[in-house]
């Protein structure tokens, strides 16, 4: 382990990563091995998130196939790992679904999908992690948003954008009920982050428009976005909470 | 990497550190509270760090490593910021890191705010931060790499505390002056942030409460239920300065125990 890390506090820690087979989840689930953390990944996409397993530094990983839509297993999957390590210390929400649609293209199945996936599961998780966390007076949940949620989102996000607002708000909701019990729940508001889901319905000239308009001039890497989202769950962020934290090359100036 | 993200600088390796090692770094307001832990923390993440304040008493003991020196100036002097960049460049030949820190409260009821006290509070908490900045600007840019942190509040948001107008108001330029920075600088591979500080438990944070107060306020009113130690603010910084940060550039990170919520 590089031995700089040991600042985040991180070791023997347990952590959920949802969305782990790609992008920012699959990075965060390895920084945080690598900083001495017990993960427990999962995704809807079985391949992918053994294969994210398989790469992991340290032992004692858990690769879980799970679809975020189905509460009971939202349920089931906090108890599983806290009943299965005797705790639970860090909850990473990165999972999200996105398909490009125009509004008149949005019909109430695929609103729902997208409801389910992307908000609903990340209330329910939260309300079942903060009851594993609070015997140990120590938490920390990220909720993976987007700028879309504040801007409106670009190119077919209608939908989207509105499920990545209500996370921020969810967030600061539940900052405030963790908040006594030592749990900290922020937000992390990605920008345009070279991901298989930011390319997902896009061309290269939609891509080369959104990446002309940030200031840094370039998207992010996957870590890049996941390195912020652990800094939120280790001991380097212990004042802060409730907050929305934008990693994105400028773009969004808040 | 890809086509789209061409030029960045940082590692995707997951065990990828904090990369302070020899980088030089300039900390302002390094006497007490968050400059001096901003300061020392960075030090002992491998940084050589010159640490300045006015107060050159409350400068002695701070302890920065092997690396590490001290200067004393008064930074609402912008000649004076400009000599104590100058002095970092000569000992060094690079700037890398920029924490502006050092601040100023009083706490006078409107009626009682002059022009007088008006320059002098603006000069020390923003005009400073204005020409810091600028300085450390110049050989950041060559260099084509460099991070920058303004120090603002969360009363640049609420008002701030009774009588407190004045610095209010200054915490608020902080927040532009980050935003429009980093913006100018961005091309040149610098990030500019602010942070906002909530009740921290220095001796500015608890100007004109007594201990029983501060910590009833903070109990009471902060969803932590407590106020923060200056220490929590530098991991923060920490975090921004390193190559931790290198995405996150215009951004204003509350460090406040949720008392924004914002």
């Amino acid at each position: 382990m590089n031995q700089e890390l040991s600042i985040l506090g991180l070791q023997g820690r347990v952590a959920i990563v949802t969305g782990a087979a790609s992008g920012i989840g699959k990075s965060a689930a390895e920084i945080l091995a690598a900083a001495g953390a017990k993960i427990d990944a999962c995704d809807v996409n079985a391949d992918g998130v053994k294969a994210t397993v398989g790469g992991l530094a340290g032992s004692g990983h858990t690769a879980e196939v799970i679809d975020l839509a189905d509460l009971d297993a939202c349920d089931a999957l906090i108890r599983g790992t806290a009943k299965r390590e005797g705790r639970l210390d860090i909850l990473l929400n990165v999972a999200a679904t996105l398909r490009r649609l125009d509004i008149e293209e949005i019909d109430e199945a695929e609103w729902d999908r997208l409801m389910n996936v992307n908000l609903r599961s990340q209330y329910f998780l939260c309300r079942a992690a903060g009851e594993a966390m609070k015997p140990g007076r120590w938490g920390r949940i990220v909720n993976v948003s987007s700028g879309a949620g504040l801007v409106g989102g670009f190119v077919g996000a209608t939908a989207y954008a509105i499920t990545k607002a209500g996370i921020m708000t969810l967030t600061k909701s539940f900052a405030k009920d963790l908040g006594p019990h030592g749990i900290t729940v922020n937000t992390l508001s990605p920008g345009a982050i070279d991901t298989p889901m930011q390319r997902t319905g896009m061309t290269k000239d939609t891509l080369e428009a959104a990446r002309s308009r940030i200031p840094l001039g370039r998207m992010g890497l996957p870590a890049e976005c996941a390195r912020a989202a652990v800094f939120l769950a280790s001991d380097l962020a212990s004042y802060v909470t409730g907050h929305i934290l934008a990693a994105d090359g400028g773009f969004l100036m808040r | 990497m890809s086509e789209l993200t061409q030029g960045v600088t940082v590692s995707a390796d997951p065990a990828t550190g904090f990369g302070l090692a020899g980088k030089v770094a300039l900390v302002t307001g390094a006497a007490s509270g968050i400059g001096r832990a901003t300061a020392e923390l960075l030090a002992r993440m491998g940084a050589k760090v010159t640490a300045v304040d006015i107060n050159g008493k409350g400068l002695a003991g701070i302890d920065l490593g092997d690396g590490g020196v001290t200067d004393v100036a008064d930074l609402s002097v912008p000649r004076a910021c400009d000599q104590v960049v100058a002095g970092v460049l000569a000992h060094h030949r690079r700037l890398d890191i920029l924490v502006n820190c050092a601040a100023i409260l009083k706490r006078v009821p409107i009626a009682q705010v002059d022009a007088a006290l008006w320059e002098k509070m603006m000069d020390t908490n923003l005009l400073s931060q204005f020409a810091m900045c600028r300085a450390a600007a110049r050989p950041m840019r060559k260099q084509g790499s460099g991070r920058i942190v303004v120090i603002s509040s969360t009363a640049a948001f609420n008002g701030g505390a009774d009588n407190s107008s004045v610095y209010a108001i200054g915490k608020g330029g902080s927040l532009a002056l980050a935003k429009s920075l980093a913006r100018q600088l961005a091309q040149h591979g610098i990030t500019v942030n602010a942070i906002c500080p909530g009740g921290i438990d220095t001796p500015m944070g608890r100007f004109g409460f007594t201990d029983e107060s501060w910590n009833a306020h903070y109990a009471k009113n902060v969803p932590l239920r407590r106020a923060g130690q200056p220490e929590e603010v530098a991991k923060a910084i920490l975090f921004l300065v390193s190559d931790w940060g290198s995405y996150v550039t215009g951004h204003t990170l509350d460090v406040e125990g949720g008392l924004l919520l914002r």
